[in-house]
């Protein structure tokens, strides 16, 4: 048996297969139409992560979540409750839909493609940072449709934010954004990070567990397992009105 | 492009000049001839299918060989126990004859090595090594086919090299 090999005609059998099977061309407004939606992809993942990374850095320093770190373990789980996830991961999910759609360009091997993505990174980082010490989301909160996205609970079973109404001997009356007092127990075990010195007035943030209400009120007691200032800017626009009147002329250090 | 725009029928041309080139890339990447020429031409009809899609800017050669190539992996994938057995005994056999291979090119010494031996080095350097050595593809054409910067291509060919030295060896 011979073993020679038989010289493949490639081009009878392309032609060959492109008339039997009538295979035709894609039209121009194909390619033209992919190259648009390309770019509008790039530029929507873009306008995704800047809104995004803005409203994460926003909300990191409206509602510092890595101060609840200075409680330790206890603070840990408030940590995870108010650290913005959600814009944060539809950022990253826009970075990475970029980056991804990046590749689909000559510049992508052209060049350095981490050098573009970190270059890609850097930009949206500055731009996001810069927006949202804009002033933008203050006004974007106000909107209707956007407000799902600002919206943040400064309560649950294990940690409290609020202002201090007023200030007794071992207990804090600290109310909430939705306007309930709580009664804040605070013992020598309470971990003070920063120190005491709470004034009515002052933004606090407590980490404990609730107690239930155990005075003839009904107020709702806290007992703190760690009690630092700060956790919402002082021009927060979650307390309803009145409060500043409520707690003025109670001044008092505790 | 006169294909593009008047007679389809110059499309064979294309592929009458391109045909034994392709076909031998695919067969270094594949290592058997009959799927390097199912491969080479699906690819064919790829390109007619896209062909108003090409950037007349750039080289066809450039892009008939990337679409080659990923024809090529899509195989290579769906085939991967079939081809690497086929490619341990198939591609010194299939390309040891020159009767397609032109007869004026410089690098002998090495192309007569590098066929022996690619068939033991991985993918990655083989098609850079082949489109380099074999297809006399600059860095640059290489880096337009495989879509990798040229100091990725330089440096897939000096380890390539490199391997296949120690694989002669």
């Amino acid at each position: 048996m011979s073993k020679k090999k038989t010289k493949i005609d490639l081009t009878k059998k392309v032609m060959k297969k492109i008339r039997k099977e009538k295979i035709t061309m894609r039209p121009r407004v194909y390619f033209v139409a992919g190259s648009v939606l390309l770019g509008l992809g790039v530029a929507g993942a873009v306008v995704l992560a800047i809104l995004f990374f803005n409203l994460f850095f926003f909300k990191l320093r409206m509602h510092s979540p890595f101060g609840y770190l200075l409680f330790g373990r206890p603070g840990i789980g408030p940590f995870l409750h108010i650290f913005p996830w959600l814009p944060f991961l539809l950022a990253v999910f826009g970075i990475l839909g970029g980056s991804l759609l990046l590749k689909k360009y000559e510049i992508s091997y052209k060049k350095s493609f981490w050098g573009l993505v970190i270059s890609f990174l850097v930009m949206i980082l500055v731009f996001s940072f810069l927006l949202s010490r804009s002033g933008l989301n203050r006004r974007a909160e106000k909107l209707l449709p956007l407000r799902p996205f600002y919206r943040q609970r400064f309560s649950d079973g294990d940690f409290v934010v609020g202002r201090v109404v007023q200030v007794e001997d071992g207990e804090l009356i600290v109310e909430d954004p939705g306007g309930e007092d709580i009664s804040v127990l605070i013992d020598e075990n309470t971990r003070l990070p920063r120190g005491g010195g709470f004034e009515v007035g002052d933004m606090v943030r407590v980490v404990g567990e609730y107690e239930g209400p155990l005075t003839g009120s009904g107020q709702v007691v806290f007992e703190a397992k760690g009690v630092v200032k700060g956790g919402m800017p002082p021009q927060g626009p979650h307390f309803p009105e009145g409060v500043e009147e409520r707690v003025k002329g109670r001044k008092r250090s505790f | 492009m006169l294909v593009r725009d008047k007679d389809q029928e110059f499309y064979a041309e294309l592929v009458r000049r391109y045909e034994g080139k392709l076909l031998r890339y695919g067969i270094y990447l594949i290592g058997d001839r009959h799927g390097a020429a199912d491969v080479v031409q699906e690819a064919f009809i790829k390109a007619f299918v896209n062909l108003k899609g090409f950037n007349a800017r750039r080289k066809f050669s450039s892009w008939i060989y990337r679409i080659v190539h990923n024809e090529a992996i899509n195989y290579i994938k769906k085939n991967k126990k079939t081809v690497s057995l086929e490619s341990k005994k198939g591609l010194v056999e299939n390309l040891s004859n020159n009767e397609d291979i032109e007869a004026d090119f410089e690098k002998k010494e090495v192309r007569k090595k590098v066929r022996k031996c690619l068939e033991d080095l991985p993918i990655k350097y083989r098609e850079s090594l082949v489109l380099h050595f074999l297809q006399d593809r600059s860095y640059e054409e290489i880096s337009d086919i495989l879509r990798m910067p040229m100091g990725t291509i330089g440096t897939r060919i000096s380890r390539g090299k490199k391997m296949l030295k120690r694989i002669i060896k």
